[in-house]
């Protein structure tokens, strides 16, 4: 069976990949010939396709590109040019077909010098053969509006008149929610006009378009298909730092976020603009944060620049559990499912935390070039629902059972076994190794900061002269965190090492990073012929999420003079280590892809 | 100086197989209606892999209606092909 399903995912991977006519032919074929499969659970759809052009290669690549979205389809392709008669006359074999969806493909070249030719003519033809098929059946119908002709070359021209008299008598004429209209000019700008026209194959063989633009098309007219189908997206679920704003409110402050409309900020107020535009149609929001909630909230009443408001979501998980328990309380409070859910998060290890539990959301790789956020979207398809509603008996019928999936059962061993599968290494090494990285990091941190000691190199050197400082570097699967923690220990006596510093990046929060730390500064303490470790806490406006630290760590409250909380580790009893068999510890400066190696 | 016919054929054939059929082997007199699977569909992807490959623009008559490997290997010597 495994071998069946790599098959699959073979071809559908080339099918991605496919740029030419050539190559999503070869991907085509290779689907039908190999009589592949999907699951027997993935939903089924008849899709009809009718058009006036040539409509072939579209109908040949459908099975393959709805199988990329985990749909099977059987296709029925109209003869060439017979879209009016195929939906007028009920007895047509389109209707004997029972499609659960139509695809009316249009080009202008046809409708603009073919029989039909005024638009009000136009309007009136598509307007009469779809509303007999709408009733003949409860198909699902896409329409694509006519394109952009050649020779619309200004608004001031009569082919740029025609297209917008046809395209605003169909979008009047067509308002129920079984219908939706696809305008293929943003694909064909995207593309570029050099790349999309070709008259020589509408002469040769009614292609409106050069064939190697086929999947591209296809892609479109597949990811309408399924946006008209899906479960209609109801929920985003976003994260705030690096994703909402531009930098970490914990870190930077409120005041140092991006939010700057005509600076590194744009990109961020891009993406809250688009979840504006969502929320504006129904979709609920909800936050997922790992951030204080205080520093949070002071984001939303401080910066005037935020397009979204608190109130604007319907609910907010903001601490520092994984975000999966945060998705299943968020969807628990909102009572929801899965279906319809997605989860937007800078970080790919939250993402894949979140989907190993919810592997039924959708969680798309946002770039790390905020730029690029908006852009990926738009084309996933994710929000395409377009008009469908969820009372279309079309799409009732397509789903043979709606699957209610309960959210899987997570327990503290499922998520050990997500931290075991990032395949983490710890590297450690001396401050010097990273000198820059090291004093960057002690002035920059502010939540996961034990004393806040903003010391220079030389104050640092000058801690550490009796004991040691070391730093961490952090890889996993998905790639290198880089230097995330820094701590000094200062001998103080020959009993004693004190933690005098000791900071982590919040990123990697939550992944038993800090339990492999403490181990590693115990042994080395040990290592010195100390017989206790000292954590010391001092409280700053921003450092309350390590309050507790060291208790949870194992250390006792030894003394507390109101500014400075002191704890001990006994360093005589063996300590327990069960954190660190989830993460590797390896020894610096050796460069880390020596040591994953 | 003219690509030879021998160099186009070389480069023409491995499209003709990867397109049509993959055991195809190509000679002058060859054209569609001797090959069951070379049918108008495969004939534009045929075309547009030439152009491609090749670095030619076909004009519509040529597109639409050359059939036969001899004259499309001379055209495409008339046009500059690279091979």
């Amino acid at each position: 069976m495994s071998a069946e399903t790599k098959t699959l995912d073979d071809v559908l991977t080339r099918y991605r990949a496919a740029r030419t006519l050539q190559q999503l032919s070869a991907a085509a074929s290779e689907y039908a010939a190999a009589g592949l499969s999907l699951p027997p659970a993935a939903p089924k759809l008849r899709l009809a396709l009718t058009g006036n052009y040539s409509t072939q290669f579209l109908a040949a690549g459908f099975p393959v590109a709805l199988a990329a979205q985990g749909f099977a389809a059987d296709i029925y392709e109209s003869p060439y040019n017979q879209w009016r008669a195929e939906l007028l006359d009920t007895g047509s074999p389109l209707h004997a077909f029972a499609p659960t969806h139509i695809v009316l493909a249009l080009s202008s070249i046809e409708l603009a010098y073919g029989s039909l030719r005024r638009p009000e003519a136009v309007v009136e033809a598509v307007d009469a053969a779809v509303k007999a098929a709408l009733r003949a059946n409860d198909a699902q119908f896409l329409i694509t509006l006519p394109e952009p002709l050649i020779d619309e070359m200004s608004d001031a021209g009569s082919a740029y008149a025609w297209r917008r008299e046809v395209t605003d008598g169909l979008r009047k004429a067509f308002t129920v929610p079984r219908v939706t209209l696809l305008d293929i000019a943003p694909l064909i700008r995207t593309i570029g006009a050099a790349g999309w026209f070709d008259d020589r194959f509408y002469d040769a063989a009614k292609l409106p378009f050069h064939p190697d633009r086929t999947p591209a098309l296809l892609g479109l007219l597949a990811n309408a298909v399924v946006g008209a189908t899906a479960p209609r997206c109801k929920l985003v679920v976003v994260d705030l730092d690096d994703t909402l704003w531009g930098g970490r409110v914990g870190d930077d402050g409120c005041d140092g976020l991006q939010l700057d409309a005509a600076g590194k900020g744009r990109h961020f107020l891009r993406l809250q603009a688009f979840l504006a535009g969502l929320h504006a149609k129904g979709i609920l929001l909800a936050i997922a944060s790992k951030n204080d909630p205080a520093a949070a909230q002071e984001v939303f009443d401080k910066r005037p620049e935020m397009i979204l408001r608190r109130q604007d979501f319907a609910a907010a998980e903001i601490h520092w559990e994984p975000k999966s328990s945060s998705l299943g309380r968020i969807l628990e409070r909102l009572q929801l499912s899965t279906a319809g859910v997605v989860f937007l998060d800078d970080n790919p290890v939250e993402r894949a935390e979140v989907l190993r539990r919810f592997p039924d959301i959708a969680a798309p790789d946002l770039p790390d070039d905020p730029a690029q956020r908006v852009p990926v979207l738009e084309r996933s398809g994710l929000f395409d629902h377009r008009l469908a509603t969820d009372e279309s008996r079309g799409r009732t019928r397509m789903y043979a059972e709606n699957v209610a999936r309960e959210a899987a059962r997570y327990d503290a061993g499922d998520y050990q076994e997500f931290l075991r599968d990032l395949k983490m290494i710890l590297q450690s090494a001396e401050l010097k190794e990273a000198r820059e990285r090291v004093i960057e990091l002690i002035h920059k941190t502010n939540q996961f900061n034990l004393t806040t000691r903003r010391y220079n190199w030389g104050e640092l050197a000058s801690a550490v002269r009796s004991g040691f400082g070391r730093c961490y570097r952090l890889t996993d699967r998905f790639g290198d965190n880089g230097i995330i923690s820094v701590a000094a220990v200062a001998r103080d006596s020959d009993q004693d090492a004190r933690i005098d510093l000791w900071l982590m990046s919040c990123r990697v929060l939550g992944r038993k990073v800090e339990e492999t730390i403490v181990a590693d500064l115990a042994a080395r303490a040990r290592a010195l012929g100390a017989r206790r470790l000292i954590g010391e806490y001092i409280a700053s406006p921003k450092n309350a999420l390590v309050r507790n630290l060291y208790p949870r760590l194992g250390f006792s409250e030894i003394d507390n003079d109101g500014v400075t909380i002191r704890y001990a580790l006994s360093l005589t009893d063996t300590p327990a280590t069960s954190a660190t068999e989830l993460i590797a510890m390896a020894e610096g400066p050796a460069p880390i892809a020596a040591i994953a190696g | 100086m003219p690509v030879s016919r021998e160099a186009l054929v070389r480069k023409l054939e491995p499209i003709f197989r990867s397109v049509i059929d993959p055991n195809l082997v190509l000679r002058d007199e060859l054209d569609a209606s001797q090959v069951p699977l070379w049918d108008s569909l495969k004939h534009i992807i045929l075309v547009v892999e030439i152009e491609t490959q090749l670095g030619v623009a076909l004009t519509t008559d040529e597109l639409a209606h050359l059939r036969n490997v001899g004259e499309l290997v001379t055209l495409l010597q008339e046009r500059g092909a690279q091979a």
